[in-house]
């Protein structure tokens, strides 16, 4: 097995190319999580039978957890007051970035071959996560513009005036390192364990894969996390 | 590139194999041989030199990493339409449930809570009949002694009654003795003082 870094399937769209891998896997990612979606969501019943509020069973604890699991940490990272409004941009974030990676490090992939490159995680093209980054600036600019107007650019000058250069850099480091964070976690698990099973394929690669789900797994807890703190930075009150 | 690459092991193939031939017929021709080595090389070199050429990997685009292309604003919208999605599908459902469910959990609570002020009532009422019934019962039982003591009294009035009047008849009975022993005494102490007289006083003197 060869290890190829890089190697892209160019499909065409107007004048511009595109990463064809990253599309596909990016389509079979959003399937999965449409298809827990659809299947986890029906027959939603807060009681049963009779008055009894009654626990959840299956696919719809599954779905009602990750609900809160995302609601909690709505709320811890914005507050009480706006964070429900957050909690889809925040889930979608979340179960995205999650079911990208682990899908990259458990589905086998290499089984159908491409023209050039190979099918891999959509988090490992520059092109997602620099996205993802993007949304989640975009989104608290609108957060703070939203909520506080033109006032929000008081936040540039606060605590002193001479931290403006600093403030505004900030607003660019944040993008920079969410999205390269999460693009060299991922692509370098990809990498790693791409020599190592070119080199043992067997019993070897085994822990580096079972610490790549746990990284990354993390990695999209940081990110979710993150992208809720810098909302959270945005529409809170003076300190 | 590839052309000229394929072209050359063909040209390099015939060549060799004609040089291969050489060496048999210089074989025969053995004074020859030594003079034609030389001139083998040339095409042996060829071959060498288009096998290596051919087994180059084809002609592979330089990998990049940092390929920023329209990928990035595809990505953006698919990430987009699939927030709507789960917004509408998932988040937005699910949430409804999660609250319904609070709701009524807590409405449930607050019903419990309500019911301990009734439960409260109950008591006070029940410990107000209890002290009714205790007071009622103590009525009874003062009631009870009372009689009791009175019968008691009585008998103890007409015990003491019946023990006064034996008493004063006694009393009585040992007066009258009494008396009757006094007027015995008095008349034999006139007797006795008569014959006191009669013997102090000389005779015939009286008093």
């Amino acid at each position: 097995a060869e290890v190829s870094v890089g190697q892209h399937w160019y499909w065409q769209l107007g004048g511009y190319s595109l990463h064809g891998q990253v599309l596909i896997t990016s389509w079979i990612v959003v399937a999965v999580i449409g298809v827990i979606c659809l299947l986890g969501t029906q027959n939603l019943q807060p009681v049963s039978g009779g008055s009894a509020a009654t626990a959840p069973k299956g696919l719809q604890n599954l779905t009602e957890y990750i609900t809160e699991f995302i609601r909690d940490l709505a709320k811890t990272q914005i507050g009480e007051e706006d964070y429900l409004k957050w909690v889809p941009f925040l889930g979608t974030i979340f179960l995205f970035i999650f079911v990208s990676n682990w899908s990259g490090a458990l589905i086998p992939w290499r089984i159908l071959e491409l023209p050039n490159g190979e099918l891999a995680a959509p988090t490992n093209d520059i092109n997602t996560t620099v996205a993802l980054a993007l949304l989640t600036s975009i989104a608290y600019f609108y957060a703070g513009i939203s909520k506080k107007g033109l006032g929000y650019f008081k936040r540039y000058i606060s605590p002193a005036a001479f931290l403006l250069p600093i403030n505004i850099l900030e607003d660019l480091t944040k993008p920079l390192s969410l999205s390269f964070r999460l693009f060299g976690n991922i692509l370098a698990d990809e990498l790693v364990v791409g020599v190592l099973v070119s080199l043992v394929p067997l019993v070897v690669p085994i822990p580096i894969m079972l610490l790549g789900l746990f990284t990354s797994a993390i990695q999209a807890l940081v990110f979710a996390t993150l992208a809720g703190a810098y909302i959270g930075e945005s529409v809170e009150d003076h300190h | 590139m590839q052309a000229l690459a394929q072209a050359r092991p063909a040209a390099a193939f015939t060549a060799a194999r004609q040089a291969a031939r050489r060496p048999v017929v210089c074989a025969v021709q053995a004074p020859k041989a030594a003079q034609k080595l030389p001139a083998m090389v040339k095409p042996a070199a060829l071959t060498a030199l288009a096998n290596v050429i051919a087994s180059l990997p084809a002609h592979a685009e330089t990998g990049k990493i940092f390929d920023f292309n329209l990928t990035m604003p595809v990505m953006a919208g698919e990430f987009l339409l699939l927030m709507v999605f789960l917004d509408k599908f998932w988040f937005g459902p699910v949430g409804a449930t999660l609250d319904a469910r609070d709701a009524e959990l807590r409405a449930k609570l607050a019903l419990v809570k309500d019911n301990g002020s009734a439960v409260a009532q109950l008591q006070a009422e029940a410990e107000r009949l209890i002290s009714e019934a205790r007071a009622a019962a103590q009525k009874q039982v003062a009631e009870a002694k009372a009689a009791v003591a009175a019968e008691c009294a009585k008998e103890l009035a007409e015990a003491k009654a019946k023990v006064d009047a034996e008493l004063a008849k006694a009393l009585a009975t040992f007066q009258a003795e009494k008396d009757a022993a006094m007027k015995g005494l008095g008349s034999q102490v006139e007797s006795l003082s008569a014959d006191i007289l009669g013997r102090v006083l000389p005779e015939g003197v009286r008093v």
